[in-house]
């Protein structure tokens, strides 16, 4: 074709020139090659072109038809996040919120746009007094007077402040958005989560003791801590702080399996949504017994309860049996110390016997029996010589004191929980291995997940840990504790009344009572332990402040609430299987006599 | 059919050009409606936040405790109470033969509540603690007869 075109040396040909049909011009050679060669070429590009536009339009048709685009993780686009929180919420282990942040705006003025505004300083200080009626009008007038472009006039307003504020309309005054710690359930559990400063920082609790990791991940931590449980527990112990007319009490509840802390309180507390003063300065006595958590700070020597741990180390150590039997007769004198019982029964006195009426004497005397090695050996694997761990800070977890020198006379003394002091979070933690069958288990303020698996150490023997269970069912049975009982629940324990060691002597009116108990003893699940400070007797008490009167039927009532929310079932402690398995041998059924 | 190419390729272009302007006003769109909503999900968020927590305050344990006390006088269940498994919920006692066997009237009298009078009729399973017949304890207020009555009382009360 293209060679049979005609070609016309006159470039300015007209386009539609058609030459006249003549004969064929023979095409100059080197001519026709180039005008292929660039045909080719052009050829070629708009191939390209075209393809490049095929591309093109597949794209769009796939973008259009979606599906595929959809799917395609590159096609992410910026996702609008919520800012993180600057401190993670506190919730207990159904969920309840403890401790959250909520808004709460700081406001400031920019006084030289207040002035270029024509603002009277005056009576806009004595508008925002009126809002704010803490804080000072002169304070404010000479902040709002200064022509500073930025002076805090308070931090953290409530909502209805801010409202306030804002209706009144004063050019210059500024809000700066801001977060603030907050606690719904106030001073509910006001010593478990502790409280914030203003700038966002945990200052006690597990709000300190947890600070890291709340303050970077900020997602909610789960505690073991049951809020209605928390409640039962404090309202009892308030309950008794007024019946018995004491100057404080402390309670703590606790899974004897997973060692999680489902409730501890310590009164008098404090709300965390207005913590009281720690500056040395102006802190009184109050605000320090306020703030004062008894569980995890108070050091006590908490007396008689600690019969348990002398009990199970004679028996787990085999340095006594249940038949063996110590005299009880007369006082042990040791230098200038006499240890006496407490209604003493004057005679000579099986273990369960000295276990149910609590002789100090006997105890002394099964402590001898073992040695000091034994028992400083057994105390320390129960964990008593040293701070408990725990999710607080170390400055929140005292560390025990019991004597450099383990004599004769410290041997008797602890064998009946004097002469060294411990937290009542010691306590629980040790009793509750005592119990369980004898594993030790750390305790934790966190939620422990369904299934997951428990640390723990072998402490005692799973016949030891039987036996101490049928002692406690026996102290409640007939022993010093009869009023512990609750119908259903089987419930085991012991009772401690300690003489306040004040200034270096003991004051025979200034008691510590407490009680450890646990339920259901057939198969211990829960094991609480109470204690009021300085409690008084009163007319229902015959004028006893004595554990088996104080703090036992608070035991009691606290588990006849908290077991339906526990889902531990109510069972007949009368039935024959529960009767057999709780039964010591030895006694072959009989009762003792009434403590 | 040198001509029709041209034509071809210029639709093609054209057609690819609306069709993207089209994708790119729509993808925007799209765009702006789905960070209205996420902007709209954070708010509602933070909104659930801030109502949790005052619902929290409002639940406060103390504070329903002190509420059963002034208007509902409700009392913690005895352990007597409690049925652990279906299986201790006692079975009701056969009704006595009646002279009509219409199914239906049977039907509906044993969907009636069992009169007081018949507790103690009740047979007790061999699990359970001991025989119940468990009163709730009286209130300490008296109860209001209806929802609407419980209303105006706590309204009267504020």
């Amino acid at each position: 074709m293209l060679s049979a075109q005609r070609l016309d040396d006159n470039p300015c040909r007209p386009r539609h020139f058609k030459p006249p049909p003549c004969a064929p011009v023979v095409a100059d050679g080197a001519a026709v090659e180039l005008i292929e060669a660039t045909r080719t070429r052009l050829m070629l590009a708009a191939a390209l072109f075209a393809l490049v536009f095929l591309v093109v339009a597949g794209r769009l048709v796939e973008v259009v038809g979606g599906s595929a685009a959809a799917a395609d993780p590159r096609v992410a686009r910026a996702q609008l996040v919520a800012p993180l929180p600057a401190r993670g919420d506190i919730v207990d282990r159904n969920g309840t919120l403890l401790a959250t942040n909520l808004d709460s705006p700081a406001l400031y003025v920019d006084s030289k746009v207040m002035l270029q505004a024509g603002a009277d300083p005056e009576t806009a200080a004595r508008a925002i007094s009126t809002a704010l009626p803490d804080l000072s009008p002169a304070e404010i007038r000479a902040k709002l007077a200064s022509g500073k472009s930025f002076a805090y006039l308070t931090r953290s307003l409530t909502p209805r402040q801010e409202y306030a504020i804002n209706n009144l309309g004063i050019p210059g005054i500024e809000f700066q958005p801001g977060e603030r710690r907050r606690y719904p359930l106030g001073d509910l559990v006001a010593h478990v989560v502790g409280y914030c400063s203003v700038d966002n920082i945990g200052q006690a609790g597990l709000e300190r003791g947890l600070n890291p990791s709340i303050k970077e991940s900020g997602k909610p931590v789960m505690l073991a801590l049951d809020a209605r449980v928390q409640f039962v527990l404090k309202d009892e112990l308030e309950h008794v702080i007024t019946q018995f007319n004491a100057k404080g009490a402390a309670g703590i509840i606790m899974n004897v399996r997973t060692g999680e802390i489902v409730a501890m309180a310590s009164l008098p507390d404090f709300d965390p949504n207005h913590p009281p003063t720690t500056d040395p300065k102006r802190e009184t006595q109050e605000d320090k017994d306020r703030i004062f958590n008894k569980i995890t700070s108070g050091e006590y020597e908490l007396g008689s309860v600690f019969k348990i741990f002398n009990t199970a180390m004679a028996l787990d150590t085999n340095t006594a049996t249940m038949t063996s039997t110590f005299d009880a007769r007369s006082p042990i004198k040791v230098g200038r110390f006499t240890i006496e019982d407490y209604h003493g029964k004057h005679r000579i006195l099986s273990v369960p016997e000295i276990f149910a009426y609590s002789s100090n004497i006997g105890s002394a005397k099964m402590a001898l029996a073992a040695g000091a090695k034994l028992q400083r050996d057994f105390l320390e694997k129960l964990g008593l010589l040293e701070p408990v761990p725990i999710e607080f800070d170390k400055v929140e977890v005292a560390k025990p004191h019991f004597p450099a020198q383990w004599r004769p006379v410290n041997v008797m003394t602890i064998a009946f929980g004097h002469g060294i002091a411990v937290t009542p979070l010691h306590m629980i933690t040790a009793t509750a291995a005592m119990i369980n069958g004898g594993i030790l288990h750390p305790p934790t303020m966190l939620k422990v997940p369904a299934g997951a698996k428990v640390p723990g150490v072998r402490v005692i023997s799973a016949k030891t840990s039987e036996q101490i269970r049928k002692l406690f069912r026996l102290v409640v049975e007939s022993g010093t504790a009869k009023l512990a009982e609750a119908p259903g629940y089987v419930v085991g324990g012991k009772t401690g009344t300690a003489e306040k060691n004040i200034g270096g002597h003991y004051e025979e009116k200034k008691l510590l009572s407490s009680f450890i108990g646990a339920f259901p003893m057939n198969d211990p699940q829960y094991v609480i332990l109470t204690l009021v400070d300085e409690p008084h007797g009163n007319k229902q008490s015959f004028g006893y402040a004595t554990a088996g009167w104080t703090v036992a039927p608070a035991t009691s009532r606290i588990i006849q609430r908290i077991a339906p929310l526990l889902g531990v079932a109510p069972v007949d402690e009368k039935s024959p299987e529960i009767v057999k398995s709780l039964q010591i041998e030895s006694l072959a059924g009989k009762k003792l006599e009434d403590y | 059919m040198r001509r029709f190419g041209g034509v071809f390729w210029i639709a093609i272009a054209l057609v690819a050009g609306v069709a993207n302007y089209a994708v790119k006003q729509t993808v925007q769109g799209l765009d702006d409606e789905l960070n209205n909503v996420r902007r709209k999900t954070l708010a509602e968020q933070k909104q659930i936040h801030d109502l949790t927590a005052e619902w929290t305050y409002l639940n406060r344990p103390e504070l329903l405790a002190d509420l059963n006390r002034r208007y509902l006088g409700l009392v913690a269940i005895a352990p007597k109470q409690e049925r652990v498994s279906i299986d201790d919920i006692p079975v009701r006692p056969a009704a006595p033969p009646t002279a009509t066997t219409d199914l239906q009237t049977a039907a509906a009298t044993a969907l009636e509540p069992a009169p007081p009078a018949a507790a103690p009729l009740v047979p007790v399973a061999a699990t359970a603690p001991a025989p119940t017949a468990s009163q709730p304890a009286a209130p300490t207020k008296p109860k209001p007869a209806s929802l609407d009555a419980l209303f105006a009382q706590v309204a009267g009360d504020r």
